[in-house]
């Protein structure tokens, strides 16, 4: 280790000054144990030093990454807090146990309705009995509609089928959304 | 966005893609990773951005290292996956694969649209 490479060491030890001892030491002797390599490499040290960048900003790489990570002060300790995450996972926990059964029940019968029905339809054209098409005054669909009138019918079961999906993924997004929130890590974007 | 700095923001996203995916192949060592990166002239990075990376990575425990005295030069951190990490490059590699086929998909649309114009 010369000079120069022994200068950016302590420079980056300086600057790494945020991040717990353990992890500090370990970068540092990282960086000094990749400084030897290229040295090993018969490459000039201030062309590895140069790979590196500024040590300053090194470490500022390695302590921008430390806060971002670094557990939400006192995240569940007030009263407040864990109150209000208390309700919350009790309060959706029991809402979901109505609410997704019944939008999934929605949206796989109508589902199956929407291809049941045409099937239907086409059997009723070829004089299958049993098959009932038509208000309860007794009036019926001609025969011969009976599949375009089926269509329609399915169609609506289609669009039924789809908006149960989307409220089904919907409310999933909205409550596992709340869950992510009361982790106790904030998430920064960088 | 100029285009200097939109190709470094890409870069950044994809680095971690290929140092997991290094990783995997084998354990290996800080100065091994940037040597295997710096074949691809696209991928060579400074080694200033890896460092950082592994250390997040180890944070998260997408990864596991350890000290190995090596026979001739200085002591050398390996890193190698976590199951976790091999999760994440999984779900990663699956990412890459969607995103790049919609890029290729839309490109081609662009190409084709300037042929007929």
């Amino acid at each position: 280790m010369d000079d120069a490479a022994e200068r950016y060491l302590d420079e980056l030890r300086r600057n790494l000054r945020p991040l717990p001892e353990e992890e500090r030491s370990d970068a540092v002797r990282e960086i000094e144990s990749h400084i030897a390599e290229g040295q090993a490499d018969r490459r000039p040290t201030a062309a590895v030093l140069a790979g590196l960048g500024d040590a300053r900003t090194l470490a500022r790489a390695y302590v921008a990454d430390y806060h971002i990570r670094v557990p939400r002060g006192g995240a569940l300790g007030s009263v407040a807090r864990f109150v209000l995450s208390s309700a919350f996972v009790s309060g959706t926990g029991l809402l979901s146990l109505f609410v997704v059964p019944m939008l999934a029940l929605l949206t796989a019968l109508a589902g199956l309705l929407a291809v049941v029905t045409p099937v239907l339809g086409v059997l009723r054209t070829f004089g299958v009995p049993g098959i009932v098409m038509g208000d309860s005054g007794g009036w019926q669909v001609p025969v011969l509609w009976s599949f375009p009138a089926s269509l329609v019918l399915a169609a609506a079961f289609a669009v039924i089928a789809w908006a149960g999906y989307k409220l089904l993924r919907g409310y999933l997004r909205l409550v596992l959304e709340g869950y992510r929130r009361l982790l106790p890590f904030r998430t920064v974007t960088r | 966005m100029r285009a200097g700095e939109w190709s470094s923001q890409l870069r950044r996203g994809t680095l971690e893609l290929c140092v997991l995916a290094l990783i995997a192949g084998k354990p290996r060592y800080g100065y091994d990773l940037v040597s295997a990166l710096e074949r691809w002239e696209p991928l060579a990075t400074t080694e200033g951005t890896v460092y950082p990376l592994l250390r997040r990575l180890q944070r998260e425990g997408k990864v596991e290292a350890s000290w190995q005295e090596s026979a001739a030069g200085p002591p050398r951190k390996y890193y190698r996956l976590t199951p976790q990490g091999r999760d994440l490059l999984g779900r990663m590699m699956a990412d890459w694969a969607d995103l790049s086929e919609a890029v290729r998909e839309t490109l081609s649309i662009e190409e084709e649209a300037e042929s007929h114009g």
